[in-house]
């Protein structure tokens, strides 16, 4: 049995290592099961073995191998084992079968009972019988695992008599691999022996064996798929490997600042990081030595380098060894010496000259030392900052005051770190070395701010940096000073031509989190006044408000500036609509500033809900109520918009009473607590909304019920439960109301309010009700306007219907297909069938819509068959309706549903390039520019259809921004994904073509024409 | 070219210290705004745009990112290319022109031609052909100044030095950064 399975191995093993990994299989269970002995197999082999064909020895010894490195650990007794071992041992003069025989001690070093004390005997048979330079990389690797298993299962079974001799083993068998998977391997290997065993003597041999591999570089060769080797895994081993034990400290750090000194940038980069490494892993004694030579071999880099990365690097080395130095030794005479020695060349460095460069790189180095401590702060501050910041500042030239400046952050960085900023707990003794220079630079840093001319933009922003962490610091300043660099940043802020506006409204924001009391008292009146100014002078935009508006938004992030600005802009509401001369433009970016302040307090999850929002829903639903014939249907939007936010994110108890208010108010005629009495009672009492259909100027706050409904949870009694008479009422609104604000308020709310019902019965029995099936009857009978609507109606409640899976959503979707066809509702229906599919701000996962998993793709799968379908059999303008349909719908599914189907959709996607209809374009475009990189091969086929359209649309000004942004950036990404001889024909066309664009009157475009006739330059 | 500069230790300015435009417009532009209002207003609003007039800092953008054949870095961290040195009149009914002053590292900088050249191309690729170009060397800064404002603005010269397969490979090699 067992000499006809070793037969057949042997065959199969040239044809098929699969096969021959079966019959070794079969032989492991043939011995598993008692079937067959080893000494049955070795019998077997045993002619094969010394057979003179040198392939059949080398086959019958891997079968062996491979046997028993399949066998169970413990299958083998301890007397086969170290017979098999004395077989292999004696078998290793055998130099063709080395790789073999090397996979079978392997094996036998892993069994169970494998004598350890027999681990002396391998180590000898294999560093006298080896000579790695000779065998290929497979046998290197083999022989290589055996020491791999040796040194991780019998690395302390090498007595001390014995050590010195497997040390310069393994150090001469180890040496001169060149093969990145044998390296690796030697790395870990080397790092094991070097991490756990004391090397005293050893010591210069396994250094060269290891660092004769630095710089270490690799690339995979093109052909080598397979390698996933890469340099940096290399350049980890060997870093690993030289910092295992820092028995290597005064043979590695000379030989790394040798590199430091003279060698090209990636190398000192990579020496940097040993010696970083190095700084982390030994212990402090044995480096601390090196720390002056480190200095002197790193300075220049930090000095004078021109790469970032490496002055970083090598800033961020001489941190980690001072602060260990610091640890260690605390503040000794020998870390003062170092810091001095440091801080004396940078002094000199100073005087030299002051400019951009200098002083950054000085700072810099003395930020890295200061930072470690206050005591280091302290200590460096008195030795060094005085010789600096005596120098003369202002009238200056302005390269010096820049250097200054820059020189200035870095110190005050330090100070920010270990003081603390205002509300730290950070408890520091704050009489730091710097207070007595603090009036000389304030007056300073205040002059290079406000003093300079305002395009001098560098400058000014180094300027602002310092000012803002002054004014950060904790117990730094004071009041009076605070103040006034505030009044600065306001002046900076709230001009909004000053370049630099940006970054002096984060300063002051970040300011309102520290202190909030100041900004209430200087920057909100500062705002409010320029803005009442304005205002009164009838001299400003709406486009001044909003930025105004924008900038105190940005600014109250904190908690109490927050709910001050809310009620300053209330109350500036309430002013405005008592007084008689008031600015629409004013009210509307009040309540549009209003509504994006709520969004962003929401967006940053801010937990907290101050109570006083309460209140301020009644000042809202007041304020419209009392003034709606006065208000337009944009503001009521931002209002309901605001009210949304703040409904949303309230808790269940107070959502359900709101309701309830909101009930009383909307449709019984009762007093209900959103109303305050003052004013508008009557207004309130006559309306509901049932009374308002009559009323285009009532009907408008529909947009609000809107907004108060919109986001309640989904758990309310009064979400749960489908409210019949409140849908109808608002179906009626939507054909009523001449606002499309209104109308689409109405639907918005329609949807919420069917897809957030908890039975699906209750929505089945709606749709089946007079009201949603008299609507059918308006689609394909009633006059234009009233089809629009009902359409729109019925598309609006499939939407709840299609995200929740409900059962009828699908087939209403298909009934409203069907009407493409009608004659004049066309393009209503396209319109309609979109909204199903498209994402609407209002009905979010936030807004509690419910939206399940994939039904996008669901409505997809159902949908686009037809179209299809229908887009082959239509002719003329109904196809242009389909098409039309089919971009929309693939422009809002996500793309990776659509790919697979593209190669029969492209070609009518390519046809809607060339239709009118903008939203179209649109998507379509979208389409293309996203998936273009995986449709690279798809798109090459239609090239003569696509390159022509696409460059057709930027040219066309009727197309808005957006389109013709985008049909440049589809161009664009052709070079950059289709190989460059399928656009060779195409490039002048194209190179020519773009001309036109780069005179198109918007920015983007022009820059986006001008980037992708760049890379048309192929 | 590395193994002997000419410069070999010029004045590099930081990335963030660079005069630039935030570009907004093109996120606002394709970001989809979470506000109520856009999708009424989308449909309403007709499509009026401003023209936005070709300045100063759209041609500093242009140019800021070509790559110095002998550094890796840009002409802009160089300031071989300032702001202030880029003059512009657009006027799209009459003549328009762009005057670009370049601002070699030293004053025997000998590859200031190449710089200069590269920079006209990118802009004779980038800018419609209504404008005239004129790339010159600042005054005072180069050892030989009007020589090289000479070649730089000698149009036959300009044409055949981008007919020659390696120099154009060189200038696409500094360009290659610029998208």
């Amino acid at each position: 049995m067992s000499s006809n399975l070793v037969a057949l191995y042997l065959f199969s093993i040239d044809r098929s290592q699969d096969e021959a990994n079966d019959v070794v299989d079969r032989i492991v269970e043939e011995i598993v099961t008692d079937r067959m002995g080893i000494v049955d197999l070795v019998t077997s082999i045993g002619e094969y073995l010394t057979d003179n064909n040198i392939s059949v020895r080398a086959k019958a010894v891997l079968l062996l191998s491979q046997t028993l490195g399949e066998l169970p650990k413990d299958r083998l007794p301890a007397k086969h084992v170290s017979v098999l071992l004395q077989f292999y041992l004696s078998r290793l003069d055998d130099e063709v079968t080395m790789k073999e025989n090397a996979l079978g001690i392997g094996a036998l070093l892993n069994m169970q009972n494998f004598p350890a004390q027999k681990i002396v005997d391998v180590c000898k048979a294999l560093f006298s019988s080896t000579d790695m330079p000779k065998y290929a990389q497979a046998t290197r690797l083999n022989i290589l695992k055996v020491f791999e298993t040796i040194i991780d299962n019998y690395l302390f079974f090498i007595s001390s008599q014995t050590r010195d001799a497997f040390f310069s083993g393994i150090c001469s068998t180890f040496a001169g691999e060149k093969d990145p998977r044998n390296l690796m391997l030697v790395f870990s290997m080397l790092k094991k022996i070097l991490s756990t065993f004391p090397i005293d003597g050893f010591e210069q041999q396994f250094f060269d064996i290891t660092y004769c591999y630095f710089p270490i570089t690799f690339r995979a060769p093109p052909d080598a798929t397979n390698l996933a080797i890469t340099s940096d895994d290399l350049k980890i081993a060997l870093r690993e490997t030289l910092v295992a034990n820092d028995a290597f400290s005064k043979l590695l750090l000379p030989a790394l600042f040798e590199r430091l000194k003279a060698s090209t940038v990636r190398i000192k980069i990579d020496a940097l990081n040993i010696y970083i490494e190095a700084c982390k892993t030994w212990r402090v004694g044995a480096y601390l030595w090196s720390a002056k030579d480190f200095w002197e071999s790193i300075k220049q880099e930090i000095l004078n380098s021109t790469d970032a990365e490496l002055q970083n690097l090598a800033l961020g080395a001489l941190n980690t060894l001072a602060s260990k130095f610091y640890k260690e030794e605390g503040f000794s005479s020998s870390f003062t010496e170092f810091v001095d020695m440091i801080l004396i060349q940078l002094s000199q460095r100073l005087l030299e000259d002051v400019n951009v460069k200098s002083c950054g790189s000085c700072a810099a180095v003395f930020a890295s030392l200061a930072s470690i401590s206050v005591e280091t702060f302290n200590y460096c501050s008195c030795n060094f900052l005085p010789s600096v910041l005596d120098l003369p500042m202002v009238n200056e030239p302005l390269e010096k005051q820049k250097g200054m400046l820059v020189f200035l952050e870095y110190v005050y960085k330090c100070l920010v770190l270990l003081y603390g900023k205002w509300r730290s707990k950070n408890q520091a003794d704050i009489d730091n070395p710097l207070l007595v220079y603090k009036d000389k630079q304030l007056s300073f840093v205040s002059g290079s701010l406000m003093g300079t001319a305002k395009d001098e933009t560098e400058i000014r922003m180094l300027a602002l940096k310092v000012i803002f962490l002054m004014a950060s610091i904790k117990n730094f300043l004071t009041e009076s000073e605070l103040t006034m660099v505030l009044q600065f940043l306001d002046d900076i802020a709230f001009d909004f031509s000053d370049p630099i506006k940006k970054k002096a409204t984060e300063c002051l924001k970040d300011l309102g989190l520290l202190k909030p009391d100041f900004l209430l008292l200087t920057s909100f009146p500062f705002a409010f006044s320029k803005l009442t100014d304005d205002v009164t002078a009838k001299s400003s935009s709406e486009e001044t408000f909003k930025q105004y508006l924008s900038v105190l938004v940005s600014i109250s992030e904190e908690r109490s500036l927050f709910k001050a600005l809310v009620i300053r802009l209330v109350e500036m509401l309430k002013d405005q609509f008592k007084s008689k001369e008031m600015s629409v433009d004013l009210v509307e970016s009040i309540v549009q500033s209003l509504s994006v302040a709520f969004k962003e307090r929401n967006d940053r999850n801010e937990q907290e809900i101050p109570f006083f929002f309460e209140e301020l829903l009644k000042q809202l639903f007041t304020l419209c109520f009392a003034n709606c014939e006065s208000m337009n249907v944009r503001c009521l939007i931002y209002v309901s918009q605001t009210i949304n936010e703040i409904v949303r994110v309230n808790h269940f108890e107070f959502q359900e009473k709101f309701v309830g208010q909101l009930w009383k108010l909307y449709m019984e005629n009762s007093n209900s607590d959103l109303i305050e009495t003052e004013g508008c009672e009557k207004a309130a009492e006559r309306f509901t909304l049932a009374a308002s259909l009559s009323d285009q100027k009532f009907l408008n706050l529909v947009v609000l019920l809107q907004g108060g409904l919109n986001g309640l949870s989904k758990k309310l009694h009064f979400i749960e439960k489908l409210n019949i008479e409140l849908l109808n009422l608002l179906i009626n609104v939507v054909f009523v109301t001449e606002s499309p604000g209104v109308k689409i308020s109405a639907l918005r709310l329609i949807s919420s309010l069917i897809n957030k019902c908890e039975k699906d019965e209750d929505i089945s029995s709606f749709i089946s009700s007079k009201g949603v099936t008299s609507l059918w009857d308006k689609v394909y009978t009633g006059t234009p306007k009233e089809s629009e609507a009902a359409l729109d109606v019925l598309a609006w409640v499939d939407k709840a219907l299609v995200s929740r899976k409900h059962s009828e959503g699908i087939p209403l979707a298909f009934k409203l297909l069907d009407t493409l066809n009608l004659q004049n509702v066309g393009d209503s229906s396209v319109k309609a069938l979109s909204i199903i599919i498209k994402d609407d701000p209002a009905l979010s996962k936030e807004n509690s819509y419910v939206e399940k998993l994939l039904y996008k793709q669901r409505f997809y799968a159902s949908v686009s068959p037809k179209i299809l379908e229908h887009i082959s059999t239509a002719t003329g303008g109904e196809k242009s309706l389909y098409l039309m349909l089919l971009s929309n719908v693939i422009g809002n599914v996500p793309k990776e549903i659509v790919i697979p189907d593209m190669p029969s959709i492209l070609p009518l996607l390519l046809q809607c390039l060339s239709l009118s209809d903008i939203s179209v374009k649109l998507s379509t475009l979208n389409v293309i520019h996203t998936s273009v990189k995986e449709l690279t091969s798809l798109l090459t086929e239609y090239l003569d259809t696509l390159i022509p359209s696409l460059l057709a649309i930027p040219k066309d000004m009727n197309n808005p921004t957006v389109v013709r942004l985008l049909a440049l950036k589809c161009l664009g990404s052709l070079p950059e994904f289709t190989p460059t001889t399928n656009l060779q024909l195409f490039r002048d066309k194209v190179i020519r073509g773009l001309i036109p664009c780069l005179d198109d009157p918007k920015r983007v475009v022009r820059t986006e024409a001008s980037r992708t006739r760049h890379k048309w330059y192929i | 070219m590395s193994a002997n500069l000419q410069n070999e230790n010029p004045e590099v300015k930081e990335l963030n210290q660079l005069p630039s435009r935030v570009e907004e417009e093109e996120d606002l532009l394709l970001s989809s705004t979470k506000q109520w209002l856009t999708e009424i207003e989308s449909e309403q609003t007709n499509i009026k745009e401003e023209r936005d007039p070709i300045d100063p800092q759209e041609i500093y953008d242009l140019l800021a990112k070509i790559n110095d054949p002998e550094h890796p870095l840009t002409l802009a961290q160089l300031s071989v290319v300032k702001l202030e040195d880029i003059e512009v009149v657009d006027n799209v009914e009459g003549d328009s022109y762009i005057t670009v002053h370049i601002t070699p590292t030293i004053p025997h900088c000998s590859m200031c031609t190449l710089i200069g050249l590269c920079i006209r191309v990118r802009l004779e690729r980038c800018l419609p052909p209504r404008f005239h170009v004129d790339v010159k060397v600042k005054k005072g800064t180069h050892a030989s100044e009007s020589q090289v404002n000479k070649q730089l603005n000698d149009k036959e010269r300009v044409a055949a030095a981008c007919e020659n397969e390696q120099l154009l490979s060189v200038l696409n090699g500094m360009m290659a950064t610029c998208v």
